[in-house]
Formats: structure tokens, sequence, C-alpha cells
């Protein structure tokens, strides 16, 4: 049925999947990243389809203007990586596993009947869970007030998960900026000389210490 | 009728079964360690179309499913920055972001 | 007595009924339709594209002529009447500029970047409310999309940094990204109260709330929320760039920041961009603690608004001409260390002070008094808080100038001394 929300969803669909392809595939690290920026966007086009309007606003701001940023800040100081393929020595066989588990979820898992003609009807999701093979329920309309209810549903019922979730991004933050925080070079030194030492204490050569004292951080 | 303006539940779900393998494959299968962030990253959102999806089709009057999708957000949020502090301080003492070349519990 | 207010009605409504009648003879042209309704979509979208570009014409102009005045000159009068031709001849410049593309830049990145700075600029102007019932689109998480697609418009500031392969704009655009994402946090931990208030996220919502409709307070949100509306002003003209956070673009600094190797129209889109951001951080402002476009009767709706909106944007201008520049560790410490925890405390105080005392029986709460002594109350905890935090934060400072001026009198010392033992050998 070619109406307005498919031509939309076709759309959305080939751009998504298109991006998140070349996110996996691409050597530049940074053309990756912009293309998982589309990608994202690509998904708050499918938010707004499902009528879900606050979700597609919080994907923007919280995906496309906080987590990207952080992205591509990492790429921005992890420069002078140059890699000959982007892939590792599995790659392959990855591709072929992701491609199979693919298939297997569209035939197992998914909410309709696959006729293959010649064999017996495929009843797998039935006989598994129990559930009609076919999706037959009747869609009902959100309520203009589905904004209102979650967060009224998030302080009531889902009260602890909501303060853990507080709690994790508070850890989150500390950790993040502990792990990442600025070293002074007297620092840096003496963490070095003390790997060293422990290096040669068992029994590997001392010259990756020498290197490491050399080559300390630019930015200091 | 089960489709809003002509569209069923069936192709959201691929599409985000779609998401969720590239994903996966962008996780297993890259040799710098922010392009497997950014698959996990391809991954989550692939889940959360997934629970939105659902949601919308089969429970839209109940907060149970958005508040999932949040709590999705929220975790996914959270793990990025992590993920990506402790890369950075990876390259600054190993000057390589190869996640192959993590293989020692001491640098 | 009734002819006059039948009319005046009739004049407020016009916006609308153009529109309304618009929107009447495309349907009767075209049948009804989805075909129709996206060639409405169309139609409003470039209308408000038109109303963004004029815009940032008219605020060039008003711009120029303002801050001179304020500088004691006389400002732009020799390309028409007044000046009033300089945005044309601003455009024509910019159209017939060289268009340079930096070698070893990256292309398609460096091309996408205004575009996209510019097209977030105008994407936001699509919830602003003009009149009664004349809006883009009347969302009912206006206030949300509108910080959401403001955070958008960083990732283009890294693009043109990164794309012109250029040292200096590369650390501009850092900086520029500290700033931008730093400012977003108070900005949307202000307009926090503003949405409590109003209980809904829909800007027509929170005007209506400060009218005198059923349900309203009748006055505006600025005299309930003063801290909030300071620190949304005081962050809003740091998102977007302006003096005296206008480190982005500081030719005296940085050469320009991250859009040093931009020229011709491609500069005209940033430059489109900060204008427009600028004007649509002025009509949130007023929609969100002036009330929009409600007031008396006698003026049109669509007529409070540019007023109101002009006058934040001239607040802007009258700050640039007049504050010095600030520093970049400056700035950051202001966001993090003052505006965010005040942010963060007055969002309490005010869950607190509006549960406490409500206006409308049917709500929870403990006491009920009558609109006028609840602004009284939020008035005078706001600016007790405000008072309290500019005290703490002038102790801090006063503490740490002593101590500056303390090392630098010891250093004097010790100098004096080792010269005066130099001097003796």
């Amino acid at each position: 049925m070619l109406t307005f929300s498919t031509v939309i969803f076709v759309i959305l669909a080939v751009v998504t999947l298109g991006a998140a392809l070349a996110v996996v595939t691409m050597k530049n690290v940074f053309h990756a990243a912009l293309m998982l920026v589309l990608a994202f966007f690509g998904v708050a086009g499918f938010y707004v389809l499902l009528e879900a309007n606050f979700f597609a606003a919080a994907q923007v701001l919280v995906y496309i203007g906080a987590i990207s940023i952080l992205i591509i800040f990492a790429v921005m100081l992890t420069r002078g990586v140059t890699m000959a393929r982007p892939n590792n020595e599995q790659s392959g066989a990855v591709a072929t596993a992701s491609a199979v588990l693919f298939v297997l979820i569209v035939v197992l898992v998914g909410p309709w009947k696959i006729n293959f003609p010649g064999f017996a009807p495929l009843n797998l999701p039935a006989r598994a869970f129990g559930a009609p093979p076919e999706f037959k329920m009747a869609v009902q309309a959100v309520s203009p007030d589905a904004l209102q209810r979650l967060g009224r549903a998030l302080v009531d019922q889902y009260m602890v998960a909501f303060l853990l979730a507080g709690v994790l991004l508070l850890l989150a933050m500390i950790g993040a900026v502990w792990v990442a925080r600025e070293r002074k070079l007297v620092e840096i030194v003496k963490e070095r000389r003390e790997m060293a030492a422990e290096e040669a204490a068992a029994a590997v050569p001392p010259a990756p210490a020498a290197e490491a004292v050399a080559t300390t951080d630019a930015h200091h | 009728m089960n489709s809003i303006n002509g569209l069923p539940l069936a192709p959201f779900l691929v599409v985000a079964a779609g998401l969720f393998v590239i994903g996966l494959y962008g996780a297993l299968a890259r040799k710098n360690a922010i392009a497997v962030l950014m698959g996990v990253e391809l991954m989550l959102n692939a889940v959360n179309l997934n629970l939105i999806a659902f949601w919308r089709y089969v429970a839209p009057n109940s907060s149970a499913g958005l508040a999932f999708a949040a709590f999705v957000f929220i975790v996914a949020a959270a793990e990025a920055a992590v993920g990506l502090a402790l890369i950075i301080s990876v390259y600054r003492n190993l000057r390589s972001v190869d996640p192959e070349k993590l293989d020692q519990m001491k640098m | 007595m009734d002819n006059i207010l039948e009319v005046l009605k009739f004049i407020n409504n016009l916006m609308a009924f153009v529109f309304d009648e618009i929107g009447k003879f495309i349907t009767g042209l075209l049948g009804k339709g989805p075909g129709t309704e996206l060639v409405l979509m169309i139609l409003a979208a470039i209308g408000l594209i038109t109303f963004g570009a004029v815009t940032m014409m008219a605020l060039t102009w008003f711009e120029r002529k303002i801050v001179a005045r304020i500088q004691d000159r006389i400002g732009p009068n020799q390309a028409g009447p007044f000046g009033l031709m300089l945005p044309l001849a601003d455009g024509v410049k910019m159209l017939t500029k060289e268009d340079i593309t930096p070698a070893n830049a990256d292309r398609w990145v460096y091309l996408i970047a205004p575009i996209m700075i510019a097209a977030f600029a105008m994407t936001s102007l699509a919830v602003i409310p003009f009149a009664p019932r004349v809006a883009g689109v009347n969302l009912d998480i206006g206030a949300f999309f509108y910080i959401a697609i403001g955070s958008g418009s960083t990732i283009a500031i890294l693009m043109a940094g990164w794309g012109s392969n250029n040292k200096y704009s590369l650390l501009g655009a850092f900086r520029t990204v500290a700033q931008l994402v730093g400012y977003e946090v108070p900005m949307l931990l202000n307009v926090l109260p503003v949405i409590m208030l109003s209980g809904s996220m829909s800007l027509f919502d929170i005007i209506a709330k400060q009218t005198d409709a059923p349900g309203g307070f009748g006055l505006p949100f600025i005299l309930f929320l003063p801290v909030s509306a300071l620190v949304f002003l005081i962050s809003g003209i740091a998102e977007v760039g302006r003096s005296p956070f206008d480190l982005m673009e500081a030719e005296s600094e940085i050469v320009a920041g991250f859009h040093v190797e931009y020229s011709g129209m491609k500069f005209a889109l940033f430059m489109m961009g900060e204008y427009v951001n600028a004007a649509v951080v002025s009509i949130m402002f007023s929609t969100f603690f002036l009330g929009g476009f409600a007031g008396p009767i006698f003026i049109p709706p669509y007529v409070w608004f540019l007023a109101k909106a002009f006058s934040i944007f001239f607040i802007f201008m009258w700050l640039r001409g007049t504050l010095p520049r600030v520093r970049v560790d400056q700035l950051v410490n202001l966001n993090w260390k003052f505006f965010v925890p005040l942010s963060i405390i007055n969002i309490i105080v005010v869950m607190v002070m509006s549960k406490l005392f409500v206006t409308f029986p049917a709500q929870p709460g403990l006491f009920v008094v009558s609109p006028l002594v609840y602004m009284a109350i939020m008035l005078v905890s706001g600016l007790g808080l405000l008072g309290l935090a500019l005290t703490l934060a002038s102790r801090s400072a006063r503490r740490e100038r002593l101590a500056i001026a303390q090392e630098a009198a010891e250093h004097r010392v010790a100098n004096q001394a080792f010269a005066t033992a130099q001097t003796g050998k």
C-alpha cells in the first residue's frame, strides 16, 4: 500500500541502513563518525514515524548532541594511527555469522508466517513461544497524555530504576573525569619509571622504559 | 487493523534487526576501538527502535516500553562516556587504539 | 465601542486569517489529500526560511547601527538612506567573493558544515509561536525540540574545524564546542522551572499560562523565575557565541576561530546561522519569560511578538557594545562552578515553593494563594537565592584576588632580595 508513511519509511530505512553499513566499513574513522550521526538522524526519523516524538527529540539531544561529539573528540585526540585495513582477520567469519544471524532473526523470531512453496508451513514461533505466528493485534491510538504518563511512571512504578539510573550517570561522570584526567609531567615520569622497574625485575628487557620516558605527552 | 497508515509492525522489526546485525559486525570486526564503540552504539539504537516499535503497536497506553527505552538511552550515554575516557587513557599510555594490542593486564 | 473592539479583533487575527485563506485556496486548487498537505508544508517551510533570512538582514543593520551609536559613532549611512541597503550590499559582497577550498581539506566535510549550521538554525524556527494560531507546527514538546535542535548544531562546528585542515581552526572548534556543550546545561536546567510552572512543554501552553486564559497566572514568568530568566539569558548569549562570550570568532585572538578558512557564501551561511540562532534565543526568552505574543488587545499579537523579541536582542547588542571579552577559562569556570549549581538549587527552590503554595484548589499543595501572592513569594525566594549566590561568589572572588595579590607581593619581595643579593656580591 503506497501511502505517505510507507514512502517515508522506505527512505528512512535506506538512509539508516546505508549509513550504518558505511560506519562499519569506512577506513577513515572521522567519516565513519559522521555517518554514525546520519544513522542517528535516521533512527530519530523512525521515532517520529512511531509517534514517539519526545524520544525523537531526546535521540537528537543525547546521541547527536552529546555522544557523537564525544566520539568525534576521541577520534581527533587519537589521531596518527594509520591502518592498512580497517577490519581485522576475523572480519570474514563475522560477516558470515552476522548475515546468518539476521536471516535467523527474520525467519524464526519475527511475528509473521513464512511459507516456502512445497514445504509444510513454518510454525516455529507458535511452537517455541506459544504466540500466534502472525501479528494480528489491532493497533490503538496513542493517548495524548502519553508523556505525562511516562513521567508519572518513572517516579511511581520505576522509581528504583530511575534513581539507579541517576546514580549510574553520576558514577560514569566521576569515572570518566578520573580516568581521563590530565596528569602532571612529574607524575607520568614517575609512573613510567615504576613500570620499567617492575618489568626489569620480571626479567624483561627494559627497552620500552627508555622509549616511554622519551615520548611523554606533547600537551604538557 | 494491524497497521498505522499502511505500515505494519514487521518492517520496523526487520530494520531494527538489520541495524543490530550491522552493529554486531562493527563491534567484532574493526581494528579501531572507537569504531568498535560505534558498533555498540548502533546495536543500542537498534534495541531502542525495537522497544519503541513494540510499544507503539502492542501497548501504546502503557509506559513500560517508553520507560525501558529511556533507560537504554541513559545507559548508552553513560557507557559511551566511560568507554571513550578509557580509550583516550589507553591511547596516552600505548599510543595505539587497536583492541588486539590490549592483551595484558599491565601495560 | 463594540465596533472598535470588532476591528481590533480582526486586526489581531489578520495573520491567522491570511494563512487560513491561503490554505483554503490551495486545498480548493488541489483537493484534499496527502499531496495537498505536503504542498502546504513546503509553503510553510519556505515562508519560515524567508522570515529567517529577512530577520538576519534586518538584525545585521540594527546591530551595526546600535553598536555604532553605543561606541559614539554613526554607523553605516552610505548604502542607501540611513544605510538601509546595507544588508543587500553585504549579500552582494558575500556572493561575489572568491570561493576558496583549502588544499588537503576534506572537501565534503568542508562544504557541508556551513549548510548544516544554517539548516539547524532554520529548523528551530519551526516551533516559534508568532500569534495565537500561527506557528510552523504546534508540537507538544516545543521547548524540548528547540533545545534538541540547538544542541545538534555543535557537530557542524566540529566538522568546520576539522574540514579546514588548519590547526588554529581545529583549536577554535574545540574551544567553541566546549563552550557550546557546557552552556547547554544551564539552558536546559533553566527551561525546566518554566515547564514545571506551566505543566506542559508546548510553547503555546507556556504562553497561555502567562495570560488571563483559564488556568493562567496573568503575569509573565520573569516575575516568578528571576534566577531562571537571568541564567537563561546569559547561557543564551554564550550558546550563540555573541559578545562577551565571542571567543568563537574573536578576530584579535584566534583569527576568527573555526571559520577562518571560509569565504564568500559559506561564510555568509555561518553568519546567517549565528544571527538566526541569536534571533531564536531572543524569541524563546520572550516566549518563556515575557509572555511571547500575549499583550493588551490594542496592539496585534504579532507586533507584541516582534517588539518583545527585539527588545531582548537589543539587550544582546547593548552587552556587545559595552562589555569586554571573557577568557576561555573564566568562561568555563563561570559555567560549571557558578551557573550549574545555581540552576540546580533554583530548581529545588522552585519545586518546593510550587508544591507548598498553589493557585488553584484542584492542584495538590499545602496552601492556596492567589496568583499575585504566589508571584510575590516566588519572586522573593528567587531574588533571595540570587543574592545569596552573588554574595558567596563575590566573597570567593575576593579571596582569590587577595591570594593572587599576596603571591605577587611575595614574588616581588623575593625578587628584590635576589637582586640586592646579586648587586651586593
